[in-house]
């Protein structure tokens, strides 16, 4: 493993608040009060978050009902789930590559 | 994380109180059948009928409650486990037609096995709350007990059913108040 493959994760998942919406998308599909709660981001930086992730195809929007009971749902999309795989892989192999080889004995 | 949204199924207590629901009327329409069991066959459909619009109510109610104050989360089922549960419907519904008259005679084991299946699957919703577990655990121990005392065949299911209801309903009224006061929907 090079240093330089920190690199080539994918910039747009690796930045912390779309990580935490990621995560969280990877298990269920949630609407924006939700996010808003889990998160703790701020509705106008979730909503930047949010739009970022939806140019790239990883989240989709779905709208259900009208008026005051509509429903809009934020779904990680099949590119999605593929994109945060191979995030994880390659932190994986990273984190990996880190790890000590041998038993270090202390001081 | 994925746990997290489980346990958020049940911030509001409102799963408990439709579940609770369905058990109340369980036991009311086989009590139906006790009192009237020349008229019970038709009211099958009626009795299948009360448990989607329990459901239907529990979701509108969340729509109105509980997803404006905290939000909606829908936790991502497997597909293959709609598969694994309409296989065991069919499984039972199968067994049932054919060992009809086995399945009557041994209704007094109802309880006990209610209980558990009950147990089980409040260990399931609960996705690791702790007063789930006190759920479960009081839910076995009725059906156990209901079915050590030999209760009458139909009135322990009855007894089993409506005393698991208000079990469920009671603690499901309370964390629903107790939300409704925590949070305060935004004007």
């Amino acid at each position: 493993m090079n240093a330089r493959d920190l690199t080539d994760v994918d910039r747009t998942i690796h930045a912390p608040a779309r990580l935490m919406i990621m995560t969280i998308l990877k298990g269920a599909d949630v609407d924006f009060v939700y996010l808003l709660r889990e998160t703790g981001l701020s509705k106008g930086n979730l909503a930047t978050h949010l739009a970022k992730l939806e140019a790239s195809g990883y989240v989709g929007v779905h709208k259900e009902g009208r008026g005051t009971l509509s429903k809009t749902t934020y779904r990680m999309t099949g590119a999605g789930q593929a994109a945060f795989a191979r995030y994880r892989e390659q932190l994986q192999r990273i984190v990996d590559s880190t790890a000590p080889r041998g038993r270090l004995e202390p001081g | 994380m994925d746990n997290r949204v489980y346990q958020y199924q049940n911030i509001d207590g409102l799963n408990e109180l439709a579940f609770g629901a369905m058990w109340l009327w369980l036991g009311l329409t086989i009590s139906l059948y006790m009192f009237f069991p020349d008229v019970y066959p038709p009211l099958i459909g009626f009795v299948g009928f009360g448990v989607p619009l329990i459901g239907r109510g529990m979701y509108e109610l969340k729509k109105r409650l509980t997803y404006p104050r905290t939000g909606y989360a829908i936790p991502r089922v497997p597909r293959y486990l709609f598969f694994v549960f309409a296989g065991g419907l069919l499984l039972i519904n199968t067994l049932d037609a054919f060992f009809w008259d086995l399945a009557f005679s041994s209704l007094w084991t109802q309880p006990l096995s209610l209980g558990l299946i009950t147990a089980c699957l409040l260990l399931w919703m609960g996705g690791g709350l702790v007063r789930f577990y006190y759920l479960a655990a009081a839910a076995f121990v009725l059906g156990a007990g209901l079915t050590w005392y030999g209760v009458d065949l139909f009135m322990g299911v009855v007894l089993h059913s409506s005393a698991l209801g208000l079990l469920l309903m009671i603690p499901g009224g309370v964390t629903l108040r107790r939300y409704l006061k925590k949070h305060q929907l935004e004007r």
